[in-house]
């Protein structure tokens, strides 16, 4: 076994233990926690490494690897085709323990940003989740920051930096992945008692907004589908999903048509400014060529965290804090 | 004899030892053709002018330029870069992969591969991993990919082969089985080929521009924008062009620079178009002498190596 492999295994340890420290809070009995995690532990890993070969649309075509070994052979995965595995692994285990989908699902959420955490830090051992060159960045006569930095040795670095195949020190962008994973663990423990499927539905739109900016800022192997990066489109239909499921959620009376309008056409708007600075970043939009990709990727995280606005207070309404 | 003439003769014997001493240490010497060999950096001493001319026993390289140059299909002013190379072997004509694997598809930055490289000039290469799995690949004498028939009868690509004796042949609107017929042809002509590329079109044959069909292909060959075409003039005797594009709609189509290139060489035996906007690269040593927007990460890289002993 790997050190991936193994510190992925310890972290699905402790995320049990969290499970079941946590479980007067939640609700959830230790013989459902115990399923849930058997349950989870496989299907995440099969149904993520399938997502990711299922999503290479060109592989399937012209790769000669069977999908069996291809699952087996530990190349890759892809994180919602792992969210997906615990989605049916919450399923599986409602129906086996009789307890509420919702229940175990937001149960498993805090669990499951302690993995994200520990996954992201751990792409520091495989090589994966680095970004552009830290010297290319800076370089005073290059066109990527606003910030002219001769000599960044500072952080050509471990944490700040990964040194790839040609040894060049390039971002490490899983550390801020990991680190806004940690606020998602911090938010969602230190979260007030709310209706069902609260948590896991605040998780996923907190992890969905905020990875828009990263796929963006990503430059590993990633699935991209024509120009758009698989994880970025899903990323941003999903938040819309959520915003739909949240107005869903609420009591009929309390719906508003004009308010989802108005929320899904705010969530355009940023959608089609992150299309447009993507277009930026390649330098194809002639009157936004003076834009470094500092401050491109600023405003790309600003339009973000607006998504983010844009979706929470419907979510709060569709999962009021109980009593 | 007397002593003085003796004096003479062994003092000619020492200068005509040192003579062939040093012929002897600027001998060249092929570099292997794995892809992992890079051949030897370049001499400090041999930059006889900094970003315009290069010099050492196995290579010379200049570099031409033409500034504001006015294209009809440019919205203004572009400039157009070419260098001329002559190697001395042809083991000199390289190439390179991104992380020195077609299974990793991927791209790096042209600033990290360069280097690695020790390349007295590199340029972008052909769309080798982005193109869908279709193409003819292979590269430092190892076939990747031969998929050339998935491409529809009217779009099929030109497809530019290098052959070991450093000779560049086209093979036009290429199916697989003209790749076989082809191969099979250089085989028994006692060649082998080293490097395949899948882009183009051809620009120019036997001093000749091609007419340029727009709609042959999907690589926007109307329109006005960032290119790099590879040519040969004569053997071992190269150039690379590139043309620069500072904004959206500024360059040239590939028709505008096929009539260029016969201008300026009008004994240019063959030039091919290689993938260009954003993507085309052009680097003189360590430094990147075209400009063109878009900051892109490559799949690979043509480049030539110095050979020389460095003794």
């Amino acid at each position: 076994m790997n050190t991936f492999a193994l510190v992925i295994t310890g972290a699905a340890a402790l995320a049990l233990t969290l499970m079941l420290l946590r479980k007067r809070k939640t609700g959830i009995g230790t013989g459902t926690a115990l399923v849930f995690s058997a349950l989870a532990f496989p299907l995440c890993i099969l149904v993520g490494r399938a997502a990711f070969f299922l999503c290479s649309i060109e592989w399937i075509r012209n790769s000669e690897i069977s999908f069996w070994d291809f699952v087996g052979s530990g190349y890759s995965y892809m994180l919602y085709g792992a969210v997906l595995g615990g989605f049916a692994a919450a399923f599986l285990s409602a129906k086996i323990s009789g307890q509420s989908y919702g229940k175990i699902l937001d149960a498993a959420a805090a669990p499951a940003a302690l993995l994200i955490i520990a996954g992201r830090f751990a792409e520091y051992l495989i090589g994966a989740g680095y970004g552009t060159g830290v010297k290319t960045w800076f370089d005073p006569e290059g066109e990527w920051s606003m910030i002219a930095w001769e000599n960044p040795e500072a952080i050509c670095r471990f944490p700040f930096a990964v040194k790839n195949y040609y040894g060049a020190w390039r971002f490490s962008i899983n550390l801020w992945e990991g680190l806004a994973a940690v606020v998602f663990l911090v938010v969602l423990l230190s979260m007030k008692k709310r209706k069902t499927g609260g948590a896991a539905s605040l998780l996923l739109l907190m992890y969905a907004s905020c990875q828009i900016l990263f796929e963006s800022m990503r430059k590993d192997e990633v699935i991209i589908w024509g120009f758009v990066k698989a994880n970025q489109l899903i990323s941003a239909l999903l938040v819309l999903g959520i915003l739909v499921f949240c107005w869903l959620k609420q009591p009929r009376e309390q719906r508003s048509g004009k308010e989802l309008g108005i929320r899904m056409g705010m969530l355009l708007i940023s959608a089609g400014i992150i299309m447009l600075l993507e277009f930026a970043l390649d330098q194809k939009i002639n009157f936004l060529l003076w834009m470094r990709v500092d401050l491109n990727y600023l405003v790309m995280a600003l339009c973000c965290l607006w998504m983010l606005l844009t979706v929470l207070p419907v979510w709060r309404k569709a999962w009021p804090g109980e009593e | 004899m007397h002593a003085g003439k003796l004096i003479i003769l062994v003092l000619s014997a020492v200068v005509l030892a040192l003579c062939t001493l040093c012929s002897a240490s600027a001998e060249i010497k092929p570099i292997p053709i794995d892809m992992l060999e890079h051949g030897t950096p370049p001499k400090a001493e041999g930059w006889i002018e900094p970003g315009r001319e290069y010099q050492d026993e196995s290579i010379h390289v200049v570099v031409g330029e033409r500034r504001n140059y006015d294209s009809k299909s440019s919205d203004g002013g572009t400039t157009i870069r070419w260098v001329v190379v002559e190697i001395k072997d042809p083991s000199q004509l390289r190439t390179a992969l991104s992380f020195d694997s077609f299974d990793i598809k991927k791209g790096a930055q042209p600033e990290e591969i360069v280097p690695y490289l020790n390349a007295v000039v590199a340029f972008n290469d052909d769309y080798v991993k982005m193109n869908n799995f279709k193409g003819y690949v292979m590269r430092q004498g190892e076939l990747f990919l031969d998929n050339l028939d998935e491409w529809k009868e009217g779009m099929k690509q030109d497809v530019l082969v290098v052959d070991d004796q450093g000779d560049l042949t086209a093979v036009q609107k290429a199916s697989s089985a003209d790749m076989e017929a082809f191969m099979t042809e250089l085989e028994a002509n006692g060649r082998k080929a080293v490097n395949v590329f899948t882009f183009g079109p051809v620009l120019v044959l036997d001093g000749v521009s091609q007419k340029i069909d727009r709609n042959s292909s999907t690589h926007s060959l109307n329109l006005a924008t960032a290119r790099t075409a590879f040519c040969q003039l004569d053997t071992l005797k190269y150039a690379v062009f590139t043309v620069d594009s500072t904004k959206t709609g500024y360059g040239m189509n590939c028709q505008e620079l096929a009539d260029y290139i016969v201008k300026t060489f009008p004994e240019c035996k063959i030039a091919y178009n290689l993938d260009g906007g954003g993507t085309s690269e052009l680097w003189l040593g360590q430094t990147k002498i075209n400009k063109a927007i878009g900051m892109r990460e490559i799949p690979g890289m043509i480049y030539f190596a110095s050979a020389a002993s460095g003794d």
